[in-house]
């Protein structure tokens, strides 16, 4: 905590003083007179005047260049809202410069400090952190910020993305790197990739149970868990993390290197203590007799993983214990209908004591496990006792309060976008009118029926027609058989047996100068319909260029691969192109219709302009258009 | 397994199949009687009678294919929406039997009190038709009579000229809502039956009918009903889609007086044979909308991204007429705003005249995350 900083400076045009509070979190100006009525349009306090910032909220500092006359210093926030302060002298303005910075690098050291802290062990907060985190989440956020911008700029991860993604390089190295599109708008629109990406990197593996995963691998093939002495050598693999992370779980295994190490060598500690009965014991396996007894490690068999004995835990139990009539806890659980008279489990004299002692260990560990994960959903202990009196007032003596419901309101508006007669009269009425009224139509709809004339098979002798009509309509029924047969066996068995195999060259090809086709149609549409004419200037001449060359890249691959068959005659080689361009078409529309519309526009918007100014300012102009 | 999303989680491929084999199956006719559009099917070649001929045909050869299967019969007419399959008050069990029966007091005491109120319009029946078959004819023939005959042409005129609309929104509706009922229980031993929905259909596009339609289409996925079209005039866009979104066959029939021959190769399989069949259905849909607005079929519009409502054009006042959400002002002129090609140069010199240099950035002090 540092002293209080103030310095006298002028806020629109008040006097006033401009102070940094001792936590250094605070920005505050206050006058030193208090106007009558301001009303501060920029947020500061009504009623007297004052402007308060945090120092979390200032997103830019800036002041006036040295050789300017006056000292002015500007705060902007990150809403957006700006605060001028001028300054009486420069030597003061140096001073606050010199003290946000410091207090801003404070706060921004402390911050990155706390994102990749330690993995769930209780170990007290790293030194140096700013005491800024209390009951917070503390989710995994990478250090490096989320904004667009920060994204934007970080390259190191655009290229682990594309590292990840092969199609995305491909599109990268086609685009940017032979097609020359600016990074920053090939990046722009995957944002949220990025974004996603950033934050997967972002994951730490949670807190587990260590002692599960140390598996000890023997060398010779005889058993794997450390159990017979003499030959076998058995190989453990221990990091400090682990280390760490094992004193923190099981605080006996401390106590015992703390009383052992200094006369035992740290490596025999840990041979010995996998070897152990109390490694087993902390597994959660049963002690047999075949274990090797150790005369150091079995002194702690007899404490719980915490390092006490069985009687400490009675002498801390004893002022806890509640008598049986009030608690609550245990008369809740014992019922005896629900499982029977026998007491449960835990509570028999035959259970084992490992089988016990067992399910205490494990229940213990995974409750400080949960606990110890950062944030989710842990309530304050204020909240959790809160709740516990709520559930143990009573409330039956309570007046009935009335049950106040919520009302719904039926917007009743769309009714009239809903209903079908809305619309009757915008339907088609009858443009193709065939001339007859309606009473007429009625009449020869019903004339139609057998009700007054002939019989059931009559009738159903009438629905069949001519044979030439029926093979009529079973060859469009098989046309569309086939063509369906044709596309959908591509999509459901994967293996092409349509598409002949030379192909295959040429629609890779065609399949990369497509994605970058595409790439480069959406930022056209997007810089020419934004209507900005900044972009206008700078960027579309670029993008209609690029436009263009996509259109000649894609046919001269599909002149390639026509060329490649020069053999056959040249019917079959217009045939053949035409079928290879098929396949592309509709990307040579969608690039041949934006080159139009563009064109049409410079045309139009040339005329007018010409017509407004009479006079041809056209220096921008990309070139005739063709 | 890192992803954030949980896109790993979704099963990629199909959810396993029900055994289907052994449930009958349960056919919904819609017919759509509507005056003008039959008049325009007539010129095309065919008219209602051998229509509604080749459909019975049709609907006897699904009741021949397995024993237990139902048919209902749905007509969707410009001002209704009626059943004319099975006729809700008819007793089935006893049409047929009082032409035989002696009008004795006691016997017609005996039979169901609902009888007929067509005694007169009696079509002579032939006793050796099968007699499934024989009360699904009669039924239909009789209640398609009477439908046409309590229409009067004022009904279906509109400022002098008739109206091409029909219920068909209401008529997916009805069906949908009795197969619902007719499938039974989800929570017992599963559904009863197969249901699959056919529509017969002459009119073409209803725009204003646009958002029922594909309510309907959305409840008939849900519910694994297949919808089949087939089309008799121009092509309808709504139906296309409802056909490509339920899995069923959409067929525009090119010789329409044929439609026996398309009924019965393309619509007849029910839906457990449809999986092991190619589908001669069309391609090629139309997937335009409607806007919300106006009930115009637009192709490129702007959408609420609240309630995915499509509109034509900006909302005038603001704000979304479904959702009631409000706009950002911003945002909406940005969308109004013409293309920009040309400019001219004079215009962004002066504009950088006139900021003046009053501050410069400090470097280094911008605090942020670092």
């Amino acid at each position: 905590m540092q002293a209080p900083f103030s310095v006298p400076a002028l806020y629109s045009k008040k006097k006033g003083t401009i102070s940094v509070s001792s936590g250094r979190n605070v920005v505050e100006w206050s006058p030193s007179v208090a106007p009558l009525d301001a009303i501060d349009a920029n947020g500061g306090d009504p009623l007297n005047g004052t402007v308060v910032v945090r120092l979390d909220d200032i997103a830019g500092l800036q002041a006036s260049p040295a050789t300017h006359a006056k000292a002015r210093l500007r705060i902007t926030t990150t809403s957006h809202t700006q605060f001028t302060f001028e300054l009486p002298t420069r030597a003061n303005l140096e001073a606050l410069k010199a003290v946000l910075a410091a207090a801003n690098a404070v706060s921004s050291s402390s911050s990155a400090a706390q994102s990749p802290s330690a993995l769930g062990t209780p170990v007290p907060a790293t030194p140096g952190a700013a005491s800024r985190s209390g009951p917070t989440r503390k989710l995994a956020i990478p250090s490096k910020g989320l904004s667009d911008a920060n994204l934007l700029a970080d390259k190191t991860l655009q290229q682990s993305l594309m590292k990840s993604n092969g199609d995305l390089q491909q599109q990268f190295l086609d685009a940017v790197v032979q097609q020359s599109l600016p990074s920053d708008q090939f990046w722009r629109p995957r944002i949220p990739l990025l974004r996603m990406h950033s934050l997967v990197l972002a994951q730490r593996r949670g807190p587990y149970n260590v002692l599960a995963t140390v598996k000890p691998v023997s060398t010779m093939q005889s058993e794997a868990t450390g159990g017979a002495a003499g030959a076998a050598q058995v190989k453990v693999s221990l990091s400090p993390d682990k280390v760490r992370d094992i004193f923190a779980q099981y605080p006996v295994v401390r106590r015992a290197y703390d009383e052992n190490v200094p006369p035992l060598v740290e490596t025999t500690f840990w041979s010995r203590f996998f070897l152990s009965k109390l490694c087993r014991k902390l597994r959660g396996e049963k002690i047999g007799l075949n274990d090797a007894p150790d005369n150091i490690m079995d002194k702690y068999l007899d404490l719980d993983e915490y390092g006490t004995t069985a009687e400490q835990r009675e002498l801390e139990n004893e002022n806890a214990k509640i008598m049986r009539f009030v608690d609550v806890e245990a008369n809740e659980m014992d019922d005896s209908q629900r499982a029977g008279n026998r007491p449960d489990i835990t509570m028999r004299q035959t259970t084992h004591k490992d089988t016990l002692s067992m399910i205490r260990t494990m229940n213990k560990l995974s409750q400080k496990i949960v606990e110890s994960v950062e944030g989710e959903a842990q309530q304050p202990v204020e909240e959790q006792e809160q709740l516990k009196q709520r559930e143990l007032a009573l409330q039956d003596l309570e007046p009935a309060r009335a049950v106040s419901h919520i009302g719904l309101h039926l917007h009743r508006s769309t009714d009239s976008l809903y209903s079908s007669t809305a619309g009757k009269a915008a339907d088609a009425l009858a443009t193709q009118g065939n001339g007859l009224g309606a009473s007429k139509a009625l009449e020869s709809m019903i004339d139609g029926l057998p009700g007054s004339t002939g019989s059931m098979p009559e009738l159903l002798n009438s629905a069949v027609p001519s044979s030439s009509t029926i093979s009529h309509a079973q060859s469009q029924v098989f046309d569309l058989i086939h063509a369906r047969r044709r596309t959908e066996g591509n999509l459901r068995d994967g293996d092409d047996s349509v598409t002949p195999a030379g192909d295959a060259v040429t629609l890779r090809d065609l399949k990369l100068s497509h994605t970058t086709a595409i790439e480069f149609l959406h930022h056209f549409w997007a810089a020419l319909l934004s209507g900005e004419p900044s972009r206008a200037v700078s960027a579309l001449p670029l993008l209609v260029g690029s436009v263009e060359k996509s259109k000649v890249r894609l046919d001269a691959i599909v002149d390639q691969h026509v060329n490649q068959n020069a053999a056959q005659g040249p019917t079959k080689l217009v045939q053949e192109k035409k079928r290879v361009q098929g396949y592309v078409q509709i990307t040579l529309d969608a690039l041949q219709s934006a080159t139009k519309t563009y064109y049409d526009l410079v045309k139009e918007q040339q005329a007018a302009l010409t017509a407004s100014t009479g006079q041809s300012e056209n220096s921008t102009d990309t070139g005739t258009p063709h | 397994m890192n992803a954030v999303d949980g896109s790993s989680h979704v099963p990629q491929d199909g959810f396993a199949s029900e055994l289907e084999e052994e449930l009958p199956s349960l056919l919904v006719l819609v017919l759509d009687t509507s005056p003008l559009g039959w008049g325009g099917a007539q010129s095309a070649g065919i008219s209602l009678r051998e229509a509604v001929a080749s459909l019975l045909i049709f609907i006897n050869s699904h009741l021949a294919l397995n024993h237990s299967n139902e048919v209902a019969v749905i007509a969707s007419h410009p001002t209704c929406v009626k059943y004319l399959y099975p006729v809700p008050g008819e007793d089935y069990s006893m049409v047929g039997r009082k032409s035989t029966v002696a009008t004795g007091a006691e016997s017609s005491e005996e039979t169901n009190g609902h009888q007929s109120n067509g005694d007169q319009n009696e079509i002579p029946s032939d006793a050796s038709m099968y007699r499934q078959f024989r009360v699904v004819n009669e039924s239909v023939m009789k209640q398609l009579e009477l439908l046409l005959l309590a229409t009067s042409p004022s009904d279906i005129e509109h400022n002098g000229r008739m109206t091409d609309t029909t219920l068909m929104s209401g008529a997916l509706s009805v069906s949908l809502a009795y197969i619902n009922r007719l499938i039974g229980g989800v929570n017992d031993d599963g559904p009863k039956v197969r249901a699959r929905i056919m529509v017969v259909s002459v009119c073409s596009d209803l725009s204003s009918q646009y958002v029922p339609i594909m309510n309907c289409i959305f409840a008939a996925q849900k519910m694994k009903v297949p919808i089949d079209i087939c089309k008799i005039g121009n092509s309808t866009g709504f139906l296309e889609q409802a056909a490509d979104t339920t899995g069923g066959v959409y067929m525009h029939l090119e010789h329409p007086r044929g439609m026996i021959q398309y009924l019965l190769t393309a619509f007849l399989p029910d839906r457990v044979l449809r999986k092991h069949l190619v589908l001669p259905t069309q391609s090629s849909i139309d997937f335009r909308a409607a806007c919300f607005c106006h009930n115009k079929i637009v192709d490129i519009g702007y959408v609420c991204n609240i309630c995915l409502s499509i509109y034509c054009e900006p909302p005038a006042d603001g704000s979304c007429a479904i959702c009631d959400t409000i706009f950002d002002p911003k945002n909406l002129a940005e969308l109004l705003k013409k293309p920009v090609v040309v400019t001219t140069a004079t215009q962004k010199f002066k504009a950088k005249k006139k900021k003046k240099k009053e501050f410069e950035s400090i470097p280094g002090l911008t605090p942020g995350p670092s």
